[in-house]
């Protein structure tokens, strides 16, 4: 064998076999501690378990934006600067996608508010070489920053563009530091991160209803942006709740989900506008 | 042979680091008061009375302020060994505890959950501090991700990633 | 290979590096840097008024350990029933704002030159007081002219009038943001009384004219929820709405039906509808015989003007006029609605309500007595200009950008200039005295909030957190200086005062109930009374027939090297002209191209061909009184002839993200003026 100190060759296959020894490490140690199989959908929800959604009233959305501030707010997202947005860089894990068709006089617009669609079977989980991204057992699509190691695989296979990468670790001056929101924790630079439902608020109801002896009920967990909707146009619940208005008014005739050919099972329902 | 020898070296060598640098342990600290748990716990005090935290039901079990001291510790106390928390005391200014017990900032651990609703002891992490007499400058449990997962496989409690991480 | 010491050293070196490197790296990713023991995490809410805007809703401030981490809607407040607009979303940003002014500031160098010398609250309060007595003894001209927002009653607007009416009579002044109001010219003219009560949700068709209703209305969150009403309120009856405007807006894309009109007249199809309504005879015979007065003068004066011409000045085809009338027929209660541009626009445009019927109790349009409360708004550069004060204070509004064509002459022209603000804006760039105030999260609330359809909610709430810097509540400012000059004649202090007007508003409690949330009361329920307190007691079309006799309708379009027409519009991000100082607004100003951090001129790819330009290019755009740059955008949607720029950015203030980004297009013109573009 050629010695490994003595040559390139043999120097190189010692670097790459000390490298590949930790690589290996540390992939069983993401198997290792992987959640089970709920990642790929795959496995039946049982019945009881929550199974989070979302559906969006395009009639009655103004397209004002609202929604896009108060996440911003409760998720501490960076801020911003003029030659971000040019390049389209600035990250919102809630966007108002824009689309118009036809021309003067008679174009037609719509303006739909875009968060992650928390996909049953997500094409993002699937291409993760980490585990970073996942569906866990009630439906939310997570996204775990200390994990993810910036490859943009996930980024690229969401259909919805819903993901967004820190290209650059995002800077608030001193003073806003202090508004931070101290349930969502800030990313550095290189992770991927999204809307995850804003899963830290289920956090904390979760504990007061086991604090106060009760079941979780339909409004005592809210992301920011349905909470915040002047028109109301955002309702969220569980699914798995025949009871809950998401669950019905995911089943309106008026119902439709984004590009719904692809299978990926979104749990964001959009009612159309229109009578 | 003499690549034998230099493998099993490198590996003795990377045994070595990971024993030292392994775990969330930033090395010896030094606390401003050399407080005895031993001697305060021989007394009846239980932990959630000075680390009210877990009292009031928060995520923090808290590091007791200078409040809680002055509740015993007033100028009338003679100790010697006590001096440190009287001029604390008297100068009502808060003791700078170097916290020993963290988790990372992207974690979210509540106390309310294990201490308050689930009942466990906190010497399941903390270790038995009854037996512990010098001040606490390193865990006596090393707080870890997989420490976390494990008891919680265990527990048959979720495991789900969203579960802690924020 | 030996065991050397050198081999060793290699290898061992080589393999504790390698093997460092992860724990090293996880260390530095994850473990925490803090040293001294992290707060506790004590939480709660605070309830309170957002302030950002007139509207009043209530907003809940989630407070950890004291910093103000989150803000929601009360979700029972009857002004915005949990809903915020992205501004009250954003206040948060304003709160913890790094440029944020935190001393009084005397200006050092020549005006505008930004050199300022931090001075003491007890310099800064003496030398104004100074500056006032000085002012009030002798001088020929107005000693001091005082002006804020225009907005229902609060108390810290009250102080300010207290001060200005211890000095003179006819010195207290409101600037409001027309685009976003009501047409009060128009209401106080036919019905006598700046304030009609507006029920939106009653009308199956809602023509809005001109009037970008979505994006800059006089209560924001309002608008959004009336539109939800509209659209799928209980009554499962789909309202109609149309849009007539020079821009294909965010309201036009949310309507049924998108007119596109040149810029400026909207009023003259207006007239034009009218006139066909009447030649239709669809019109409300039996109230204009019994509820108004001028009806036939007015419909003689309608003579004058042609479909064929309208259409042409208008360039909406004939055929879209007729058929718009058959729907305003057609579809009851139709309403058509406007915001505060010119006169003739403003009272066309109701004039049409008359002539629907929609006015009365029960209809659209109601009676709002006693439930004014409002200041007076705007004409205070008229008055101003005529004769410039020895002193102005202004309060919180930023006159040198909403209007800078009459201002920058009366600042210009005006001795002493002092501007209470949070910060450094342009009239305050331009002031010799600068006195920073607190944010609306940082004081107190005592205010009137009357909604469009008349129901008036009073709220009050302390201070939602304590003050971050040594700024001062606008009405404790004002206070002070009162009683300076006044003596002992005002409370010694601001609380005082504020609970003195409780206990008269018979709401003392109210501070107490705000910790529970409770911090309104209902004031009185939507309007509905008489509509008319005209002298006559009934709709007046006189001053709307008057003006019209002025007007020349086949006005010839003067060219002259400026081709094109100026469209402006006020989108929601900066609504009222605020907003660019914070990020989280600046991403959302502009929803239809997702445009963002910039000021971007819209036009058809028509409109860009001539002067060759293309999509993104930095363009100027010029009109007889000058010139501004942007980015040009091009859409298939626009209107050919027109540019549409935004109102809301191009300041040489307020801030890291607002400072030198954008226009400002009121500096070149107004709605409908003639411009050219070229590349830059």
């Amino acid at each position: 064998m050629e010695s490994l100190t003595t040559s390139r060759n043999g120097f190189l296959r010692g670097l790459l076999g000390t490298l590949g020894v930790f690589l290996l490490s540390g992939i069983g140690k993401a198997w290792g501690t992987a959640p089970g199989d709920a990642g790929h959908g795959k496995r039946p929800l049982k019945p009881g378990e929550h199974r989070w959604g979302m559906v969006i009233d395009l009639d009655k959305c103004t397209g004002c934006g609202s929604c896009v501030v108060a996440c911003s707010t409760e998720n501490n997202l960076a801020l911003g600067n003029p030659q971000e947005a040019a390049m389209g860089r600035i990250i919102r894990w809630l966007k108002i996608l824009p689309s118009q068709e036809g021309e003067f006089p008679a174009p037609k617009q719509r303006l739909l508010p875009m968060p992650c669609q928390q996909c049953d079977t997500p094409p993002c989980t699937k291409v993760c070489p980490v585990y970073a991204t996942f569906r866990n057992e009630e439906g939310i699509v997570g996204q775990v920053y200390s994990r993810c190691i910036g490859c943009r695989y996930c980024l690229n296979a969401c259909p919805y563009t819903c993901k967004d990468f820190n290209w650059k670790a995002p800077v608030w001056p001193k003073e806003m530091q202090a508004s931070f929101n101290p349930d969502v924790s800030i990313r550095p630079k290189g992770v991927v991160e999204k809307c995850l439902f804003c899963h830290h608020r289920l956090q904390r109801a979760k504990e007061e209803a086991v604090a106060e002896g009760r079941p979780l009920r339909e409004n005592d967990y809210q992301p920011a942006c349905a909470e915040i909707c002047p028109a109301k146009a955002i309702v969220f619940g569980d699914l798995n709740n025949n009871d809950s208005d998401a669950a019905n008014l995911s089943k309106d005739p008026r119902a439709f989900h984004l590009l719904e050919e692809l299978g990926a099972e979104p749990k964001v329902t959009y009612l159309k506008e229109g009578a | 042979m003499k690549d034998l020898a230099a493998a099993v070296l490198s590996l003795a060598f990377i045994g070595l680091v990971w024993l030292l640098l392994a775990g969330y342990q930033s090395g010896s600290k030094k606390q401003p008061v050399a407080y005895n748990h031993k001697k305060h716990i021989a007394l009846g005090l239980e932990c959630a009375g000075c680390h009210t935290g877990i009292a009031d039901g928060k995520a923090r079990g808290g590091l007791p302020t200078v409040e809680v001291c002055a509740a015993c510790h007033t100028s009338d106390d003679e100790n010697p060994r006590a001096k440190a928390v009287r001029d604390y005391v008297s100068a009502n200014k808060p003791i700078p505890w170097k916290k020993v017990y963290n988790v990372p900032t992207h974690v979210y651990f509540s106390h309310r959950r294990h201490v308050g609703l689930a009942k466990l002891d906190c010497a399941l992490c903390h270790g038995d501090m009854s037996k512990v007499e010098a001040p606490v400058t390193r865990q006596a449990v090393t707080i870890s991700m997989a420490r976390c997962m494990g008891c919680h496989h265990r527990m048959k409690v979720t495991n789900d990633c969203l579960a802690c991480h924020k | 290979m030996e065991i050397s010491r050198r081999n060793f050293f290699k290898f061992g070196i080589f393999s504790g590096l390698t093997s460092a490197l992860p724990v090293w790296a996880k260390k530095a990713v994850l473990t925490p840097k803090e040293d001294a023991p992290p707060p506790m995490g004590e939480e709660g809410f605070a309830y309170t008024i957002c302030g950002l805007c007139p509207a009043g809703c209530g907003i809940r401030v989630r407070k950890v350990d004291g910093h103000a981490v989150g803000i929601s809607g009360i979700p029972d407040h009857p002004i915005n029933q949990g809903g915020l607009c992205p501004k009250g979303a954003a206040s948060l940003q304003e709160l913890y704002h790094p440029d944020r002014l935190r001393t009084p500031l005397l200006r050092r160098g020549p005006r505008g030159s930004g050199e300022w010398k931090e001075i003491s609250w007890d310099e800064a309060l003496r030398a104004l007081s100074e500056k006032i007595t000085r002012a009030k003894s002798g001088s020929k001209i107005k000693p001091l002219a005082a002006l804020t927002r225009a907005r229902a009653w609060d108390i810290q607007g009250e102080a300010l009038r207290g001060l200005a009416d211890s000095i003179g009579k006819d010195n207290f002044f409101a600037l409001g943001f027309p685009k976003s109001e009501f047409p009060s010219d128009a209401y106080e003219r036919m019905h006598g009384s700046r304030r009609v009560a507006f029920h939106m949700s009653r009308a199956k068709l809602l023509v809005s004219f001109g009037f970008d209703w979505l994006q800059s209305y006089p209560s924001p969150v309002e608008a959004q929820m009336a539109f939800a009403q509209l659209r799928r309120g209980p009554s499962r009856d789909r309202a109609e709405i149309v849009q007539i405007e020079p821009r294909f807006s965010v309201t036009a894309g949310k309507a049924d039906q998108w007119v596109p009109v040149r810029p400026g007249t909207e009023g003259l199809l207006a007239l034009i509808l009218a006139k066909q309504l009447i030649a239709n005879e669809t019109y409300d015979k039996a109230f204009i015989h019994a509820q108004s007065r001028g009806f036939e003068a007015f419909k003689k004066s309608l003579d004058a003007l042609s479909l064929d011409d309208v259409s042409k000045t208008t360039e909406v085809p004939e055929k879209e006029i007729r058929l718009l009338a058959v729907k305003l027929s057609s579809l009851k209660p139709a309403a058509a609605i406007t915001n505060r541009g010119p006169l003739l626009t403003q009272m066309a445009v109701h004039a049409l309500n008359a002539l629907l019927g929609n006015i009365g109790t029960g209809g659209v349009f109601s009676g709002m007595e006693g439930r004014e409360g409002f200041w007076a708004d705007g004409l205070a550069d008229q008055s101003l200009q005529a004769r410039p004060p020895e002193l102005l204070l202004v309060d919180r509004v930023d006159p040198l950008f909403l209007s800078p064509s009459g201002w920058k002459e009366i600042v210009a022209k005006t001795p002493f200039v002092a501007t209470v603000s949070s910060f450094l804006n342009e009239t305050a760039l331009s002031s010799d005295l600068v006195l920073p105030c607190h944010t609306p999260l940082e004081r107190g609330h005592c205010s009137f909030h009357v909604s469009a359809n008349g129901s008036a909610v009073l709220g009050a709430a302390p201070e939602a957190v304590a003050p971050l810097y040594a700024t001062k509540d606008p009405g404790d400012i004002f206070l002070a200086l009162t009683r300076a000059l006044a003596g002992t004649r005002v409370p010694a202090d601001f609380d005082s005062y504020v609970m003195g007007h409780m206990k008269k508003l018979r709401a003392e409690k109210m501070f107490h109930e705000s910790s529970g949330g409770k911090i309104w009361r209902e004031m009185s329920a939507a309007a509905s009374g008489k509509p008319h307190a005209t002298r006559s007691g009934k709709f007046e079309f006189d001053a709307l027939t008057d003006i019209l006799k002025l007007q020349d309708v086949k006005k010839a379009r003067e060219d002259g090297g400026f081709p094109l027409h100026l469209h402006l519009y006020a989108p929601l991000a900066f609504s009222f002209g605020e907003g660019a100082h914070l990020p989280y607004l600046q991403s959302v100003a502009g929803p239809q191209t997702q445009e963002a951090w910039e000021t971007w001129a819209e036009m058809h790819p028509e409109t860009a061909s001539l002067p060759g330009l293309s999509d993104g290019e930095a363009i100027w755009v010029e009109s007889r009184r000058g010139k501004i740059k942007a980015r040009a955008r091009l859409s298939r949607a626009a209107m050919p002839g027109v540019v549409s720029l935004p109102v809301g950015l191009g300041h040489a203030g307020y801030g890291r993200w607002a400072k030198g980004l954008g226009s400002n297009p009121l500096e070149i013109g107004e709605e409908g003026t003639e411009v050219k573009l070229w590349k830059a």
